[in-house]
């Protein structure tokens, strides 16, 4: 059963546009912009967060596969199910800014550079686990082949990170094994749009396994209204 | 195209994405959550009348 307790998601949410808001302020108005690229740097702080969001969901698609491979227990895949929903969002989001950054700083929407080219293969894999998930009916099936799948498709998440460091690349390195390489506002930036779209994350993680429990309360109800009629009938006669 | 257009357009997407998902997820869970209480009463309806 979903517990009816007071539903905090307003106040969580209001916390989250409070973050966003300190987001914006910090990239557009205590970063300065940067020497060579202008203006269009900007994009790199919310298109930073994208990508190290999608990261997060796949690690906890990837525990929650372990989790209930382990267990059997189906909340590990309803948990999968929406980190990897959740993922493929801020990938589409992450190929969509970059492409926008690409245009006026390589002069090309795409090339394929090992970064951009690994992280299309990850946006691919989060939507084939939903092909996958939606062709499997039998559930403890369905949740483990997509267990299987989602831990199998995070060997992508290190080789996208490291993709820049390995092969030669045009994508710019930022977090390097030195450091970061970037002024203290700019960090400033980045770190607060990393809290903003973190605390979305849990947002959106939280709304998600509510939607998927739901349904799956709504499917055991339907199913005993099914029988009831049916016994009801055998006891009368 | 200046590159302030990229960075309007990247920004607006963003957004987009964001507010496109909150909407359609929390339009979803209404309509979940209006099925559940409906089925609920029709199974208190349904004990009570046994």
């Amino acid at each position: 059963m979903i517990p009816r307790t007071r539903n905090p998601e307003p106040v969580l949410i209001t916390c989250t546009a409070l973050l966003f808001a300190a987001a914006v302020y910090a990239v557009f108005f205590h970063a300065p912009a940067e020497r060579v690229m202008g203006l269009v740097q900007k994009i790199f702080y919310f298109h930073l967060s994208c990508a190290l969001v999608a990261f997060l969901s796949f690690t906890t698609a990837c525990i929650s596969g372990v989790a209930y491979l382990v267990s059997r227990d189906l909340k590990w895949d309803v948990l999968g199910a929406a980190a990897m929903e959740i993922g493929l969002v801020f990938t589409t989001l992450v190929l969509a800014t970059g492409m926008l950054w690409g245009r006026p700083v390589w002069n090309a929407w795409w090339t394929w550079d090992p970064r951009l080219t690994t992280s299309l293969i990850l946006w691919f894999i989060f939507a084939a686990y939903f092909i996958l998930r939606a062709a499997v009916k039998k559930r403890q099936q369905r949740a483990a082949y997509c267990a299987v799948m989602a831990i199998a498709g995070f060997v992508d998440v290190p080789i996208v990170f490291l993709s820049a460091r390995l092969w030669r690349s045009i994508h710019p390195v930022v977090i390097r094994a030195d450091g970061v390489n970037m002024a203290p506002p700019m960090l400033t930036a980045l770190l607060v749009s990393l809290a903003a779209f973190a605390a979305l994350w849990g947002v959106l993680l939280r709304r998600r396994v509510r939607i998927l429990a739901m349904a799956e309360q709504i499917r055991i109800l339907e199913h005993r209204l099914d029988r009831e009629p049916a016994q009801a009938r055998r006891a009368r006669y | 195209m200046n590159s302030t257009f990229f960075l309007i357009a990247a920004y607006l997407a963003i957004w987009a994405g964001i507010f496109g998902y909150l909407l359609v997820t929390g339009r979803h869970q209404q309509r979940l959550a209006r099925r559940l209480e409906m089925l609920e009463e029709r199974i208190s309806r349904t004990e009570a009348g046994q």
